[in-house]
């Protein structure tokens, strides 16, 4: 584009106003790249867990979960950081951080009070992921993230009452249906009204 | 009645620029140069004249070892640039 145009129409204007806006909008495709990041880390490290604990039952089962930890907390740091050299922060993106952040926090305050007082936090985890991925699900009025949120909620309760022994297994579910299934969606998407 | 058009957003670029801004809450030089595909010395002039004009603020810093200059609009941006498209409104539906 250059500004060498003496004159514009005001169809001309409103055009490239619409053109612009439309450019600056939230990036769905930057978003999937967390979901299906942390997705499949932790479904791996659900099945890891299972394995270890059930099959081979050895007591390094949890071992898992502090290393996709700490591998999914450095990938998504240095995807942030790239992206954010050459994307705008949109409104929603900020709304969408503000609300992970939140989780984050509660959660990492969740797990250590958990796992100091030598609770199983599995099915409280389902239940507490249940709101950020129903609240950005929400925000962006995209259906299948508000389906896996609603999925977390009814997961996380019921594996509180049924197949206790299976709570990794039950725990994999409801990331494939709350994070993987949404993000893969989520990752080619183009819409005109966010 | 027909109001004057801002000559400082009635031009393709600074209009470009300025309908970026209003989405965002802050943007990259880079992110706009690459969305209003324009060059960057060209774009520099255009924000330096917004600048001027009070209509977005302009941070340079350093991100790391490189050079990093955001934008933002201005609340004088925002007053202007409502101004704009509703002239602009009255231009194409002159009945309303």
């Amino acid at each position: 584009m250059t500004d060498t145009k003496p004159s514009m129409s005001a169809d001309q204007s409103m055009q490239i106003i619409k053109e612009m806006i439309n450019k600056a909008r939230f990036n769905f495709s930057r978003a999937s790249f967390y979901f299906i990041l942390w997705g499949t880390l932790l479904i791996g490290a659900a099945l890891f867990e299972f394995y270890m604990g059930h099959i081979v039952e050895s007591q390094w089962a949890y071992v898992a979960w502090p290393v996709v930890g700490m591998m999914g907390g450095i990938a998504s740091f240095v995807f942030g950081a790239r992206s954010e050299r050459k994307e705008a922060l949109t409104h929603l993106d900020r709304v969408y951080a503000g609300i992970w952040i939140t989780y984050f926090a509660t959660l990492a305050l969740f797990l250590i009070g958990s796992v100091s007082q030598h609770i199983n936090p599995g099915s409280q985890v389902m239940v507490l992921t249940g709101f950020p991925t129903f609240l950005t699900g929400f925000v962006l009025r995209f259906r299948p993230l508000i389906i896996g949120g609603c999925g977390f909620w009814v997961l996380g309760f019921a594996s509180l009452f049924i197949l206790k022994d299976y709570g990794s297994l039950i725990f994999a579910v409801s990331i494939v249906q709350g994070y993987l299934i949404p993000g893969l969606l989520m990752r080619n998407i183009k819409r005109d009204h966010v | 009645m027909f109001s004057r058009l801002d000559p400082l957003l009635h031009s393709p670029l600074r209009l470009a620029v300025m309908s970026l801004l209003i989405s965002v809450e802050k943007a990259d030089f880079n992110f706009l140069k690459e969305k209003t595909e324009s060059t960057a010395g060209n774009l520099s002039v255009q924000i330096t004249k917004l600048e001027q004009a009070g209509y977005v603020a302009v941070t340079k810093g350093y991100k790391g070892k490189r050079p990093h200059t955001s934008c933002q609009i201005t609340p004088k941006g925002e007053k202007a640039f409502e101004a704009y498209v509703n002239s602009i409104n009255n231009y194409i539906n002159p009945s309303k």
